[in-house]
């Protein structure tokens, strides 16, 4: 029975109260595909943290990729975590 | 040399755009400023202006300070101890965004002997409530709580060939020196450089965040933020700033200040 890997949705999800994000609130928003906005210096905290768990080393994320609105969208958050670290999860 | 004086950190920065804007450069503008007031109408104005040339945003500046987001009052005396956690915690991802490095970097994890990670900050903060700790009333001290930034050999470029050869490159600034004064703390930060369009408004922001939080650390009172600029760059009618372009909208933002 292969194990179940946790999608990069709820990896990030999981971090939110870490670091004192309202988890439930900013999940109904990705639900309702609200703007669910948080903080830039979170959200690196957050792809270090769930890189981390995925033993990837946070250099698949790119300069380019650090414009605050790529940041500070949790769509778009997850969007570039599932992205930048999918050729490695595969492998 | 020109020196301001003003209630807010807002009201320095129009203060010291008008005072230099015709100079270009000033040698020592010296700005204080008495609270920790923040102007959201300055910011926003500004991040229109500087965000459409493809500069920095204001907060993504002052973050590069002291990112207040991550400074969570409500843990009290914990909240310092965690912002660190959390900073430290990013870098390996912000760093990829100011590869040359970052104030708050050498605040927080500061490169000391043998390898040896300093961290400035809780060193300073713990001082700082020992000052303020009513069973240590000989802890009385009011000028021992600076905070480095400029690497005295890694950063001395004329000294260092093969190191760091880009003269304009980080850091520009240089050091922190706080002061306490009876209930009051104070925050003095020295730059080389400070370009007032593109960085100096968020520069304010990020040490008076970062004054403000020492404060709740170590329960003292707000007592002044100065920077002293020893080369100021008002940038006024550089490349990308057309001075037409920039009276008018300094005057609608000086404005929206001194309103």
């Amino acid at each position: 029975v292969p194990a179940v890997v946790p999608s990069i949705c709820e990896l990030v999800l999981a971090e939110l109260p870490a670091v004192r994000l309202d988890r439930e609130e900013l999940e109904r928003m990705l639900d309702a595909d609200e703007e669910a906005r948080i903080p830039s210096r979170k959200a690196t905290t957050i792809i270090a943290r769930v890189c981390k768990k995925l033993g990837i080393d946070p250099k698949v994320i790119k300069q380019a990729d650090l414009k605050p609105e790529q940041l500070t969208s949790l769509h778009n958050l997850i969007d570039l975590l599932e992205r930048r670290t999918a050729p490695l999860r595969k492998s | 040399v020109i020196a301001i004086e003003r209630r807010s950190a807002a009201e320095a920065w129009v203060e010291a755009f008008r005072a230099t804007k015709d100079e270009g450069a000033v040698i020592n503008l010296i700005t204080t400023w008495t609270t920790d007031e923040e102007h959201a109408g300055l910011e926003s104005m500004l991040d229109s202006y500087m965000m459409a040339k493809g500069e920095w945003s204001v907060l993504t500046v002052a973050n590069t300070i002291f990112a207040d987001e991550l400074y969570d009052r409500s843990l009290g005396s914990e909240a310092l101890e965690q912002f660190c956690e959390w900073y430290l915690d990013g870098l390996a991802v912000s760093r990829r965004a100011s590869p040359g490095g970052e104030y708050c970097e050498r605040i927080v994890a500061w490169e000391g002997r043998d390898g040896e990670v300093v961290n400035q900050l809780l060193f300073v903060a713990e001082r700082l409530r020992r000052y303020t700790d009513a069973t240590e009333p000989h802890y009385n001290y009011s000028s021992v709580y600076e905070i480095g930034i400029e690497h005295p050999i890694l950063d001395l470029r004329t000294h260092m060939p093969g190191q760091n050869l880009s003269l304009y490159a980080f850091p520009c600034l240089s050091h922190i020196s706080l002061t306490t004064h009876g209930p009051e703390l104070h925050l003095t930060a020295l730059y080389r450089n400070q370009h007032l369009l593109a960085k100096a408004y968020g520069n304010y922001l990020g040490l008076t965040r970062l004054c403000s939080a020492l404060c709740h650390h170590a329960g003292l009172e707000f007592g002044s933020v100065t920077v002293v600029a020893t080369h100021a760059d008002s940038q006024f009618g550089a490349s990308g700033h057309p001075k037409g372009e920039l009276v008018e909208w300094f005057d609608t933002a000086s404005r929206l200040v001194e309103a």
